[in-house]
């Protein structure tokens, strides 16, 4: 608890309040409140078709919410003309399209648009942001390539250097690691979290490798069936239990050498018990 | 730095280069155009017309009464189809989108034949014929959204090709009915730029203008949309108003096309593809290449029909789809893999 009070940047800049998100006939997540703390990590896990990824595209403003709300700054979220919220809140959804032929240095650039004019089309800001983004990310080797071009890796560090180049202070990413090598895997979660501790960046991301998530994840939300399973907050210990019960699997807990943070491996159903 | 923002303005570099030489092309073509005729007239005496008039001069007659009128039509027809094409293929993200194929035309021919039959000749012609392309194009993605997994390319071309099938046995219904509307319209159903009076053309121009601007304003919006509707929104793209805002410019610039030439297919297909190849995929840029390329296109298909079997003339619909017929495969055949 003390660590808490200690730590004065915890201020809440996300906040949902019993929100309930999914489709029409179909409520996927019920009744979830909670506050993405302000500058962190927090990353949403869960089984597949938990609700991870409707939650966090009603965050997102992609969907409406069924019932409850999204609080951004205080806010309802989805009552806010889109472009304002757009300079606060940029998101990576799961498969973007890429226009054949368009540059990596044009597709970072259309990061932009939600600080541009009709008249006002590129200013030294909008240059600057750009050339920041392309920066962090490691994409300038390559910024006059076109995007269809480019491996899986460098095609995901692009996206996320036009998110950057969208300079607001929360990103929401979609499962940024799906399809890539475990090397470009920690690359891109590295920056993620580089972007938490020295741009003061608010990062909420949907992660599917549960080892991953304990690593990177300041805070961890677990979700199970629409349902929130369980909260661990920074410095808490992960209880095997809560990993159990989301993904249904036994588990063998161990410690990570390299942070002292817990390590799961899973067990088949039953047949794993032996030793 | 430098370095840099040099490197990112390769496509803008292409559009520099490009513009200039389609201007040129246009010229060109231009007074070609204008000789070719029952009474061949040279470029010499074309550009001595243009610019020092000579009212005595019986070829200079011609070619103001006469032959600028049909020049300015297809001009303007074809700069109107070009930019409807790259907006519909950017707001149904589809290289295959084309105003005939989709049904906007056949709508607008529509609109066009029941106001004719029904004795209304208004100014705003250009306007029936909008509302009738808007119309059409509507239910066509109201039908193709319909059902599971949403508007996919395939379905909207399919929607588009039968409700243009259905619309347009409706039309030939009201003219075979009709036969005094039929003989009016027979070679303007086909699309067609004789026969052609100043006054569609002074009608057309408002819309035209609208339809234009309105195009220009959702330029910026519509390369983002490009990068699909999650991407956008997040973006601050206001999705619903910006569809709207194209659907809107398109059914313009396709009432103008259809309200002045007729039904006219293919230059909306053909020219978008021509741009994104050569030279850009960003429709900021792709718009007044567009409108270019699409007057350049038309006055060669409009050279050639009255060339080819001379002295007879060809329906200009009738050349723009014979070519245009086979690229459309060709573009299916790689894109719906």
């Amino acid at each position: 608890m003390l660590k808490h009070v200690e730590n004065t940047d915890y201020r809440p800049g996300i906040e949902l309040k019993n929100l309930s998100a999914g489709y029409r006939n179909n409520t996927i997540v019920h009744d979830i409140s909670l506050a993405i703390p302000y500058g962190k990590m927090t990353v949403l896990v869960g089984a597949n078709g938990s609700g991870k990824s409707t939650l966090l595209s009603t965050m997102a403003r992609m969907l409406k919410p069924l019932a409850g709300s999204v609080l951004l700054d205080g806010k309802a979220i989805h009552q806010q003309a889109t472009k304002a919220v757009s300079r606060q809140l940029g998101i990576l959804p799961q498969s973007p399209l890429v226009p054949e032929g368009l540059t990596v240095f044009d597709l970072v650039s259309r990061g932009r648009f939600p600080w541009q004019g009709f008249l006002q089309q590129w200013s030294e800001e909008d240059e600057q942001a750009v050339e920041q983004a392309l920066d962090l990310t490691g994409t300038r080797d390559f910024a006059h390539l076109p995007v269809d071009s480019l491996s899986g890796g460098q095609r995901q560090r692009c996206w996320i250097a036009m998110a950057l180049a969208q300079q607001t202070p929360f990103i929401l990413l979609d499962e940024p690691t799906t399809f890539l090598d475990l090397r470009y895997q920690v690359e891109i979660l590295e920056l993620l979290h580089n972007l938490t501790r020295h741009h003061g960046r608010t990062v909420v991301v949907v992660l599917h490798d549960l080892n991953f998530a304990i690593n990177y994840g300041d805070m961890l939300v677990f979700l199970k069936q629409g349902q929130l399973q369980g909260i661990v907050h920074e410095g808490e210990n992960c209880p095997a239990e809560l990993i159990q019960s989301v993904f249904e699997v036994d588990v063998h807990m161990s410690t990570n050498p390299l942070n002292g943070k817990p390590f799961f491996m899973p067990f088949p159903a039953r047949s794993g018990k032996t030793s | 730095m430098s370095s840099l923002a040099k490197r990112s303005v390769r496509h803008h570099r292409r559009f520099v280069l490009a513009l200039p030489l389609s201007l040129l092309l246009l010229f060109s073509l231009a007074v070609f155009h204008i000789g070719v005729g029952a009474r061949p007239i040279g470029p010499y005496t074309v550009i001595q017309a243009l610019f020092h008039f000579d009212a005595k001069n019986f070829d200079h007659r011609i070619i103001v009464s006469l032959r600028l009128l049909r020049l300015t039509a297809a001009v303007l027809v074809g700069a109107a189809l070009g930019v409807a094409g790259v907006l519909l293929q950017a707001l149904i993200r589809n290289p295959l989108g084309e105003p005939h194929i989709l049904g906007l035309n056949a709508g607008a021919a529509f609109a066009v034949v029941v106001c004719t039959a029904l004795g209304i000749t208004s100014a705003s012609q250009s306007l029936i014929a909008a509302a009738g392309a808007a119309a059409l194009f509507s239910l066509v993605m109201l039908l193709s959204s319909a059902g599971r997994g949403g508007v996919t390319p395939l379905k909207v071309m399919l929607c588009g090709v039968a409700l243009s099938a259905m619309i347009s046995s409706l039309t030939a219904a009201i003219l075979i009915l009709d036969e005094q509307t039929l003989l009016a319209m027979r070679t303007w159903l086909v699309g067609d730029l004789s026969g052609l009076r100043w006054e569609s053309i002074h009608h057309a121009i408002y819309p035209l203008l609208a339809g234009l601007l309105l195009a220009i304003s959702i330029a910026p919006g519509m390369n983002i949309l490009a990068l699909g509707d999650n991407m956008a929104r997040g973006l601050g793209v206001n999705l619903l108003r910006i569809r709207l805002v194209a659907m809107l410019a398109i059914a313009l610039l396709c009432g103008v096309a259809v309200s002045i030439a007729g039904p006219l297919g293919f230059i909306g297909l053909l020219v978008p593809n021509i741009i994104r190849r050569l030279v850009t995929e960003d429709i900021r840029l792709m718009l007044p290449l567009s409108a270019l390329l699409g007057a350049v296109l038309l006055l060669m298909a409009d050279i050639i029909a009255r060339v080819l079997l001379a002295p007879q003339e060809l329906a200009t619909g009738i050349m723009t789809a014979l070519v245009g017929a086979p690229v459309f495969v060709f573009i299916a055949s790689r894109f719906l893999k």
